[in-house]
């Protein structure tokens, strides 16, 4: 449809903006965020299972370098290996932390993808019959526009927390 | 040992809060949107409840209301884990009787220490 093809709302004319080739556009849009809600999905359960699965592997192999280090005989190489194993553990510790903060970005992207799917259906339904869409749509996004998962300046990760 | 129920449509994210809350010596039961929670948290009592907002079927605060309608749950800490922010949202979640809001992403460290004292 070109310039001169479109029809003239100030005149009345009631024709729909959109053509079949951009309702075409708009089905296969739709189509490929499902697919990637599905990808999503079967990625993070599988980042997930994994995880606890390194997660309590690192804490059974902790549990064994602290048997080893207890039988050293002589004290200071004990002292200076347990020093060494608590800040190993701390380490770890910290980036257990972060990977679970950052594994629940499925979480935030399946609400973006809903929301952009619920764009999409207004998108059509006004491109058809302009003014009379009646849908309701989120108005702002579920995720902050600075990103999710950085440290806070704070210094905390992770959003808010208040109690009442 | 503390039961705490966890209501969220996405389980990913359940499976976040299981593994943190486990650790830290909780039983944990989840439930997949606010209606199945509703269930869950009718058949037995538990120490603490932490809900999604955003759910088909029926909203974190709708289920924070009905649990507060019933005398058992009067008591009982509710915690809102939701990726609503404002501070609009956050007085909707006080006047519906949760106990606080807490915006996802959750820092695991953060939602322990949380959980600690609002059971204790």
């Amino acid at each position: 449809m070109t310039t001169d093809q479109l029809p003239d709302r100030a005149a009345g004319d009631p024709r729909p903006i959109v053509t079949p080739h951009a309702t075409e556009q708009i089905a296969k849009a739709s189509r490929e965020l499902d697919r990637l809600h599905a990808l999503l999905t079967e990625a993070i359960t599988a980042l997930i299972t994994h995880f606890e699965s390194l997660a309590t592997l690192t804490e059974e192999q902790q549990t064994v370098s602290r048997e080893a280090i207890a039988q050293a005989i002589d004290a200071s190489v004990q002292a200076a290996l347990a020093a060494r194993q608590r800040e190993v553990e701390t380490g770890v510790q910290e980036h257990l932390n972060g990977a679970l903060i950052a594994l629940q970005f499925q979480d935030m992207s399946s609400q973006l993808i809903n929301h952009v799917r619920e764009r999409m259906t207004v998108l059509k339904a006004e491109l058809t019959t302009p003014g009379q869409t009646t849908a309701v749509v989120h108005s702002d996004s579920p995720v902050r526009s600075d990103g999710a998962f950085g440290k806070a300046s704070s210094g905390r990760r992770g959003g808010a927390v208040e109690l009442f | 040992m503390a039961a705490i129920l966890t209501i969220d449509d996405s389980k990913s994210l359940r499976q976040a809060v299981v593994f943190t809350l486990e650790r830290a010596g909780y039983e944990v039961v989840e439930a997949e949107d606010g209606r199945d929670g509703l269930a869950k948290a009718f058949e037995r009592r538990f120490d603490l409840v932490l809900t999604d907002y955003n759910m088909p079927h029926m909203d974190g605060l709708a289920v924070v209301r009905a649990l507060r309608a019933r005398g058992d749950y009067i008591d009982v800490p509710i915690l809102v884990l939701t990726t609503e922010a404002s501070d609009e949202m956050r007085q909707k979640g006080r006047a519906a009787g949760a106990s606080g809001w807490l915006v996802k992403p959750f820092d695991p460290e953060r939602l322990v220490e949380v959980v600690r004292k609002v059971i204790n």
